[in-house]
């Protein structure tokens, strides 16, 4: 009976386990054989092709084939690193923009009276019930030299001449800023909407004006929701490849826009996925540091 | 036989001859001048109009919904009246941010931050004020011992008990010696022991220190025994303003009556007026005669007879003599042990409680259910309230 208990106990951890082998450990396993491989013009594009069936000397010599001549190849052109570094930045960039506004967004919507708070939530989620790709292609007829942000310009005065926003970093910025303000507003609302509304007011009763308030109170309280907020927006961002795409300019340098060519245009797989290796080891150093934080706020709580 | 003097008097009724609201001429530290705040339909203050002195321990009292914790609010910053001044020192404070009131407040939940220690709570209001270091850390390690909380400095607030909460936010509150400190329901997180304890500490500390302290409470026990005065609140205005036994002997309307305490209220008509006192003709009692009211009034005026539980008397059959009794049967006995609160049914009347102390072992068996007793009361036992 306790046994039997016991054994279906140790099932309902087990099951996330075997969710993250099948869909996580094993697509990246694949993804690391391929990058140790070496492209070729066959189906599929890559050498070698782990046969069992033909014997245990082949497997062998199938093994010593894989390299990291891909890896050697992507630190020898600086495109690569360039592109993950340019990625980085406007990622970053568009990261710290998407807190500056998901903040007051946050704050605004916790203030709504609580019979109003459903619809705001409702509003900020509304977007996604339209297409990210129409949602990206309607910026396009907004930026364009012809558009609307340009018809407006010249109408109000403030330019003589169309600017050229669609095809820049600028345009890059504004499409990731507009598509993931849900990712940041969310988890900062939760964060923010916790918190004891006499907190602030206490903070303020002390002789600290609003902003001093907010800076030694509302914010270390709210952190790990920006840092969740932070992360959830970055990551995505680093590897995107629709914004770079439709946005972005020719000569725009974007990681997520490079391994799509690697692996559609140039049909170079093992290259490719040599570079989401690549992003994925950049990616690693910030959610690690993440948890250690979180872990060491659990220690403290104690 | 040689009865020991009280070392150290801790009511508040203790105080000698504490009253500066009596002093003609005196200016107070706090006026408030027809006050009032709108929230859309509602007035929630209506013209409200105090006088709060120096050093006085002064309660808001009135149940949730009244004003009183919108009028705190308005003393802190946190809101400006729609009309009428709020004078502190003779300097008007609306509109000035509540950070640069000399005010503090200490909130109903604490409000303690929770990622600073205890030290750095209290530490936060002096370092707004650019003290040095070491001023700073004199006046915490002051401030805690005040407090009784030496040696917890370096606690989070999440790892205090419910008192040892309260007594930071205390701390940290009266850390930039406010001219008033303003306490939401200080005791009302408090379970009832600690409350009683604090009360008294809360009394001691205020007379060393010599703050202004402004109480906003729902609890009239609270109130009483805290407060140097009471402003009775209802609907957002105050209906009666005195020390805690003026209010709760003489109530000058049945609300304030009724709020304070427990009181019996009959309706009765004025029959006789005399000097000093009246008589009404009462249901049940018949004629009685009372202390005439501060407020003159006319044979045939409707008022009521209010008298207190504990102030009426009640004896086992028929055997009291004298006027203003009446004979009655008991419906119900509700037993507490240090005393025992009855029930009694006139004739011909209303239903009146009356509350015994059971002075003796064997007073609460004296009286039993449907029992036929005797009610009494003197004149000064009750009050005709006109309003």
């Amino acid at each position: 009976m306790t046994r039997r208990g016991s054994w279906k106990r140790a099932l309902v951890p087990a099951l996330p386990m075997l969710w993250l082998g099948a869909l996580f450990l094993a697509p990246f396993a694949i993804i690391v054989r391929m990058s140790l491989s070496t492209a070729a013009t066959a189906q599929p594009p890559y050498r070698p092709v782990f046969d069992l069936a033909a014997g245990w000397d082949r497997l062998r010599g199938d093994l010593g084939a894989l390299d990291l001549a891909n890896f050697a190849t992507l630190f020898g052109d600086s495109l690569y690193v360039a592109s993950l570094w340019s990625s980085l930045k406007l990622a970053g960039l568009a990261t710290v923009i998407l807190l500056l506004i998901g903040y007051p967004l946050a704050l605004a919507l916790s203030r709504l009276p609580p019979r109003w708070k459903p619809l705001g939530l409702a509003l900020v989620i509304l977007p996604f019930w339209t297409s990210f790709l129409i949602r990206v292609y309607a910026w396009i007829g907004i930026l364009r030299p012809e558009g609307y942000l340009n018809t407006a310009l010249l109408w109000l005065s403030v330019v003589d001449e169309p600017v050229a926003f669609l095809n820049t970093d600028f345009a890059i910025v504004l499409g990731l800023v507009y598509a993931y303000l849900p990712f940041m507003a969310l988890p900062l609302f939760a964060a923010v909407d916790r918190l004891d509304p006499s907190l602030m007011e206490a903070a303020q009763d002390l002789g600290a004006p609003r902003w001093k308030a907010f800076w030694l109170v509302m914010l270390p309280l709210s952190l790990p929701g920006a840092v969740a907020g932070a992360l959830l927006v970055f990551i995505p961002a680093v590897g995107e490849v629709v914004v770079p795409d439709l946005l972005g300019g020719s000569d725009t340098l974007m990681i997520g826009r490079t391994l799509w060519s690697e692996f559609f245009s140039n049909r170079d797989w093992p290259l490719a996925s040599a570079l989401a290796i690549m992003l994925l080891a950049a990616l690693l150093p910030p959610i690690l540091i993440y948890r250690a934080v979180e872990a060491r706020r659990w220690e403290t709580a104690r | 036989m040689t009865i020991p003097a009280a070392t150290r008097s801790v009511s508040r009724a203790g105080r000698a001859a504490f009253a500066p609201w009596l002093e003609p001429g005196r200016q107070p530290l706090i006026r408030l001048d027809g006050v009032t705040r709108d929230f859309g339909q509602v007035r929630a203050v209506d013209g409200v109009t105090l006088d709060i002195h120096a050093g006085e321990i002064f309660c808001l009292l009135g149940p949730s919904g009244c004003g009183k914790t919108t009028l705190m609010r308005m003393l802190a910053g946190f809101d400006d009246p729609d009309r009428g001044r709020i004078l502190l020192d003779g300097a008007d404070l609306v509109g000035q941010p509540p950070h640069l009131r000399p005010v503090n407040m200490m909130f109903q939940s604490y409000a303690l931050f929770p990622h600073l220690s205890v030290a750095d709570n209290v530490a936060f209001g002096l370092r707004q004020q650019r003290l040095g270091r070491g001023d700073i850390a004199d006046r915490v390690a002051r401030l805690l011992a005040l407090v009784e909380l030496t040696g917890l400095e370096r606690r989070k607030p999440d790892a205090l008990s419910g008192g040892q909460k309260q007594r930071v936010a205390l701390a940290r509150a009266l850390a930039r010696q406010p001219k008033v400190l303003l306490l939401d329901e200080p005791l009302g997180a408090l379970d009832r022991r600690t409350r009683e304890r604090t009360q008294f500490e809360l009394m001691a500390i205020q007379r060393e220190l010599g703050t202004t302290f402004l109480v906003v409470t729902h609890d009239q026990d609270e109130a009483m025994v805290l407060a140097d005065r009471i402003a009775v609140m209802e609907a957002g205005k105050v209906i009666q303003v005195g020390p805690p036994r003026s209010v709760y002997e003489e109530p000058q309307s049945r609300a304030v009556a009724s709020f304070l305490g427990d009181i019996n209220l009959i309706e009765a008509r004025v029959t006789q007026v005399a000097p000093g006192s009246v008589v009404l003709a009462c249901p049940g009692f018949g004629a009685v005669e009372v202390a005439a009211p501060n407020e003159p009034v006319e044979p045939g005026r409707a008022v009521a007879l209010a008298i207190r539980p504990e102030k009426l008397r009640l004896t086992p059959g028929e055997g009291l003599q004298g006027p203003n009794r009446a004979l009655c049967r008991v419906t119900d006995i509700g037993y507490r042990g240090d005393g025992t609160l009855y029930s009694v049914a006139m004739e011909e009347g209303p239903v009146l409680r009356v509350s015994q102390i059971n002075a003796d072992r064997e007073m609460s068996q004296a009286i039993g259910l449907d029992d036929v007793v005797t009610i009494a009361f003197s004149p000064t036992a009750a009050l005709v309230l006109t309003r």
